[in-house]
């Protein structure tokens, strides 16, 4: 259970005065800041059996027009990247997502959200796999240095991250119908005695790409060592989609849908990160919302290096 | 404590070498119609050139040479001057009342009194206002607020769009010390801050000092704000009050026994929750309320005693049409004051008072079978004695000390799913006390040398029962230590030097500079762009440090006109230590201790102040100018770098016209431009799982457009069922409707093919408002 916060409430008072005071909202014309410089945005994970997989972007402003060509345009090629873990050091290797087999492009795709690899297709990242170069393979407990430098050489990116036990396993996974079409899931899981278990969860529904949903990392102050039942809802595949947020389904799962449930063990900069991620996300065309700065573990940039430690399980959306 | 010891050995010797006899010459200066002191009247000797100003309560006290003539002359601005012939052939007690000019001349207000006070008291960044001055400023909705009307004087900042909160020389409002009766007021603000909780038909005097504070305050950083409830009329019975359009005010007052003891009784109410209702049931409903009492007491002439009090509350409420979802938010101040007054051999004066005063805020919602409550409140109980010494006509020496307890309960939180307790209400109350001596000296050094040293020594402690928390990086408890009721947990000391001093060069004209060190030991700290009851008074604590501050300021001030208009520019440079922000992406989580969200930092303020101010005559009124700068400095905030405050304010202009052409009609206009407020906007995108997210990189990188505004008032005054005064008074807000940015947040427009971008768009709170309001005074 989240902490309450005032300024919700703050907002409802102040969304009711608005109204009574007879307050209008207009566009108004304004400069708004420029960057001093556009900074690098490092979004790599690793996983427990897994080789590392990377992409570096180039921020926007934010006074920029944004369509399609803007955002492919933000992927960065060129970049040199080293990981070091246990005294050795991997060098990774850009790949274009177009040169990979079809299967391995719409897992790649997957794994960074897409559902299909077409918008990706051009799009560079780094990893260790399809490279004649040593492989590195993620290992719990495990911690994994990155070093970033940029195609100019100008600037360099740090980060560190591990990757955590898997400590937090599902013990049990069912749902329950809501109506004729539609049910949610529920799931048992235990905690361990100790304090600092943090979970992030993603489903896939009949094959499609992974996705998390809103609240999905948590982490276990208040219920340290305690079995909980939470209700598991449907992953967010994307974000900014209205669609995504139609009360009738929001986190529901279609009746006969086959899911797969992503449960990741990681560790606290990414918990950290998609809390903040998602802060950020809401604070988007919302005129109550304060700012809400991204906390990131990557020096000289933005975004996240995250280690994670995932268990699988599936289940088909029966009515009852 | 040598300073002390070497100041009386002084007097002492000159008494001595001298063997002349002396005596004091002393009372009480009073409104003649209704008994009020007459707080800062100055009483001038003569045949000495020497003067001295009435105290808080309206005593003063002059040692003068035994057997010989004085005259007396003692003015009040408002109010006709006094002449009076004494002869000290012993201590002499006596009460000199005053008659308002208002009252005794026909057709226009004149005070024919000079203000000398502006450049001949020691006392610099200091604001006097009577309610009656007050009455004359046009206010939005026509409801006049001692509070709106000191935002118009330089230095002083409004907290934003009819806020009523006070920004002082680059502090915010937790850093004005706000006190009603001597009661220290935590919230000062009644419906977000767009009413001040003073009721003007209570209030009696107001006095703000905006730096360069005497060793009697202390425990804030920027200013005092110390607001003086009128006594109740010792005269007559009263009756006034006020129908405005969106509250009323009604106010009795009167001897309990005529010239002994009178009370006062004050009320006001809102009626928006009514307005509201008027067509249908509506789901919303707010209102607030205040009342203030007052009774006083004079058992004889050297001992007089007071009882008063203030309650408000504030309530939002909000239910849903089908029931399933209700909010319930209450909010306000508490005080009472009993104080007791003594005189000893008149030439000593004290006054011992027993103050308590409480704050509390709370939110309650309830959706379907779910239930929560978050409660933070406030208790204080003070202990105060202070002393007024005249050992001679040139030194007024007060002392005094100071001792509170404090009890805070922040975020006490609660729920219920059904009937079983989600979490239970564990309060996690924080006990804690400070203390504080002072001394300071109004010394007359010379003909032209004035100065007021003093120094105030504090102390705070935070005491058991406790329990602290240490936390790991994701603030999860890791290990606790538990305090015993009494055991101190944490101690910290002030030493608070404070020195004003003015050098008259000439008869229209002074400089004056003062310096002061001030030790804050609570704070109040803000998630949200603007105040709110909401936001959260902490105490200093292991982990937050008291925050103090620094303060140097020069002034010139010279009367011009045979005192017509008198001028004065001040400037200031203020440092400021420990200063509270809550750490980037707070959210409020009962289970940890506030304290770990906070990061401390400094800021600096500097600043020039101009203004000009013309007190009598017709046409009254000021201009007030300030340009300055306020910085923020945290090492966990904007990456270390400064960055301007909420507060930095490059320009604030006022100008405030009053005419009074007959004893019928008052008219008043008022402009306002200031800078516009900075705040923060994303500069750039960073692309996440195929999402756009803004990113806030640097703070208050951005100053929204200008503030300005007219208001425009009209009152007419007159007579009805012969004895009863009335005014109907129209004012008319933001006269050219000028569409002021309240806050500004950003749209998003287009789509993925088009191109999306975000739109700033600027939301405004009050366009041009007229207002009538219907005053009477029986």
């Amino acid at each position: 259970m989240k902490g309450y916060n005032t300024e919700i409430f703050m907002g409802i008072i102040l969304a009711f005065l608005m109204a009574t005071v007879l307050s209008c909202s207009e566009e108004i014309d304004v400069e708004l800041p420029q960057p001093e410089k556009l900074h690098y945005s490092v979004e790599g994970f690793i996983e427990d059996g897994q080789p590392p997989i990377i992409l570096l972007t180039k921020t926007l402003a934010f006074t920029s027009v944004i369509n399609i060509d803007t955002l492919i345009n933000r992927f960065v090629s060129g970049a040199t990247m080293y990981i070091t873990t246990e005294g050795t050091t991997y060098q990774l290797q850009e790949i274009k997502v177009k040169d990979l087999p079809p299967a391995i492009q719409k897992e790649i795709a997957t794994a960074f959200g897409f559902s299909d690899p077409e918008p990706i297709a051009e799009l560079s990242f780094y990893t260790t796999r399809f490279t004649p170069l040593p492989e590195l393979v993620g290992k719990a407990g495990n911690t994994y240095h990155l070093t970033i430098i940029s195609p100019d050489g100008k600037d360099t990116l740090t980060a560190t991250t591990y990757i955590p036990a898997r400590k937090l396993k599902l013990d049990s996974l069912w749902t329950k119908s809501v109506n004729d079409s539609m049910a949610n899931m529920w799931a048992i899981y235990s905690d361990p005695p100790e304090i600092g278990d943090i979970v992030r969860y993603y489903t896939s529904i009949n094959g499609g790409p992974f996705c998390a949903p809103f609240g999905g990392a948590i982490d276990d102050r208040y219920f340290n060592g305690a079995t909980i039942t939470i209700e598991l809802d449907r992953g967010v595949c994307n974000r900014q989609d209205p669609e995504e947020y139609n009360p009738e389904t929001f986190g529901l799962y279609h009746i006969g849908d086959t899911v797969v449930v992503k449960w990741c063990n990681i560790d606290e900069y990414q918990y950290k990160f998609w809390l903040t991620f998602e802060g950020a996300l809401t604070a988007i065309d919302n005129p109550f919302a304060s700012p809400v700065r991204i906390e990131s573990n990557v020096n000289g940039g933005y975004g996240i290096w995250g280690g994670s430690n995932c268990s699988f399980d599936t289940i088909v959306v029966n009515p009852n | 404590m040598q300073y002390l010891t070497f100041v009386v050995a002084l007097l002492l010797s000159a008494n001595s070498l001298l063997a002349q006899e002396f005596v004091h010459i002393s009372g009480y200066v009073t409104d003649s119609t209704s008994g009020e002191p007459l707080i800062g009247a100055v009483v001038v000797v003569k045949e000495l050139n020497k003067s001295t100003m009435a105290n808080e309560y309206g005593y003063f006290s002059i040692k003068v040479e035994k057997g010989r003539t004085y005259t007396l002359v003692v003015n009040y601005l408002g109010y006709k001057q006094k002449s009076l012939r004494i002869k000290a052939d012993k201590n002499k007690q006596i009460n000199i009342e005053l008659s308002p000019e208002v009252v005794s001349i026909k057709e226009v207000v004149i005070t024919t009194n000079r203000p000398e006070k502006h450049v001949k008291e020691v006392y610099m960044s200091k604001i006097e206002m009577t309610a009656e001055r007050l009455k004359k400023v046009p206010v939005i909705f026509g409801e006049r607020d001692p509070l709106r009307t000191l935002q118009l004087m330089p230095g002083v900042q409004s907290a934003g769009e009819a806020n009523t909160g006070l920004y002082v020389r680059g502090g915010g409002p937790d850093q004005v010390l706000t006190l009603l009766d001597e009661a220290v007021v935590y919230n000062s603000g009644h419906l977000m801050g767009m009413f001040s909780i003073f009721n003007p038909d209570a209030i009696h005097n107001v006095t703000l000092y905006k730096g360069g504070i005497p060793a009697r305050y202390g425990g804030r950083l920027a200013a005092v704000l110390d607001i003086r409830m009128k006594e109740g009329n010792l005269k007559r019975y009263s009756v006034a009050g006020g129908i405005g359009m969106i509250a009323s005010r009604l106010t009795v007052e009167g001897p309990i026994k005529k010239d002994k003891a009178s009370f006062l009784l004050t009320g006001r109410r809102t009626y928006i929750d009514w307005l509201l209702n008027l067509n249908k049931q509506s789901p919303m409903g707010y209102y607030f309320y205040d009342a203030n009492m007052k009774v006083n007491w004079k058992i004889n002439s050297k001992n007089r005693v007071y009882l008063s009090g203030y309650f408000g509350r504030d309530v939002f409420k909000f239910y849903s049409p089908d029931g399933s979802f209700g909010v319930d938010m209450p909010w306000g101040n508490e005080t009472v004051t009993l104080r007791w007054n003594k005189i000893f051999k008149d030439k000593l004066f004290t006054n011992f008072s027993l103050i308590y005063n409480a704050f509390d805020s709370r939110i309650s919602a309830a959706q379907d079978q779910l239930s929560f409550s978050v409660q933070s409140t406030i208790r204080d109980f003070t202990f105060k004695n202070d002393w007024s010494w005249f050992p001679s006509v040139l030194h007024t020496i007060r002392f005094g000390v100071n001792i509170t307890y404090h009890q805070f309960t922040p975020l006490a939180a609660s729920a219920k799913f059904q009937d079983i307790e989600l979490f239970p209400s564990e309060k996690k109350r924080k006990h804690v006390a400070d203390a504080a001596i002072y001394f300071e000296d109004e010394w007359t050094v010379t003909e032209k040398l004035s100065v007021n040293p003093g120094i105030r020594i504090s102390w705070f402690g935070h005491f058991g029962p406790y329990t602290l928390y240490e936390y790991d990086a994701l603030r999860r408890p890791i290990d606790s230590t538990i305090y015993k009721p009494g055991q101190l947990i944490k101690s910290y000391g002030g030493i608070e030097p404070r020195i004003l001093a003015r050098y008259q060069l000439n008869e229209n004209s002074s400089i004056k500079a003062s310096f002061m060190r001030v030790v804050q030991y609570l704070h109040l700290v803000s998630s949200a762009n603007v105040t709110t009851p909401f936001d959260l008074w902490l105490p200093a604590s292991v982990n937050i440090k008291p925050s103090v501050g620094y303060e140097v300021s020069a002034g010139y001030f010279r009367n011009l006109f045979d005192g017509n208009l008198q001028t004065s520019v001040e400037l200031y440079y203020r440092w400021m230590s420990n200063l509270l922000e809550f750490r980037d992406n707070y959210t409020p989580d009962i289970n940890v201790d506030v304290d770990n969200d906070l990061i401390s930092g400094r800021g600096w303020s500097y600043g020039a102040e101009f203004f000009i101010n013309k007190g009598i005559g017709k046409f009254q009124g000021w201009i007030g100018y300030t340009l300055s700068w306020t910085w923020r400095q945290f090492d966990a905030l904007n990456d270390g770098k400064p960055f301007p405050a909420r507060y930095d304010r490059r320009h604030d202009l006022s100008i405030v016209l009053m005419y009074s052409p007959s004893k019928r009609w008052d008219f008043g206009i008022t402009f306002v431009y200031g800078s516009g407020n900075v705040t923060t906007v994303p500069t750039e995108f960073i692309f996440v799982q195929g999402t756009l997210v803004p990113v806030y990189s640097v703070r208050n990188n951005f100053r929204l457009p200008a503030y300005h505004r007219m208001d425009v008032s009209a009152s007419l005054k007159g007579k009805i069922f012969k004895k009863v005064d009335y005014d109907i008074n129209l004012t008319i807000y933001n006269v050219y409707n000028r569409k002021n940015i309240f806050f500004l947040w950003l749209k998003r427009e287009g789509d993925p093919v088009n191109g999306i971008r975000f739109t700033p768009m600027k939301v405004t709170l009050f366009p041009i408002i007229p207002s009538l309001t219907f005053n009477f005074k029986w």
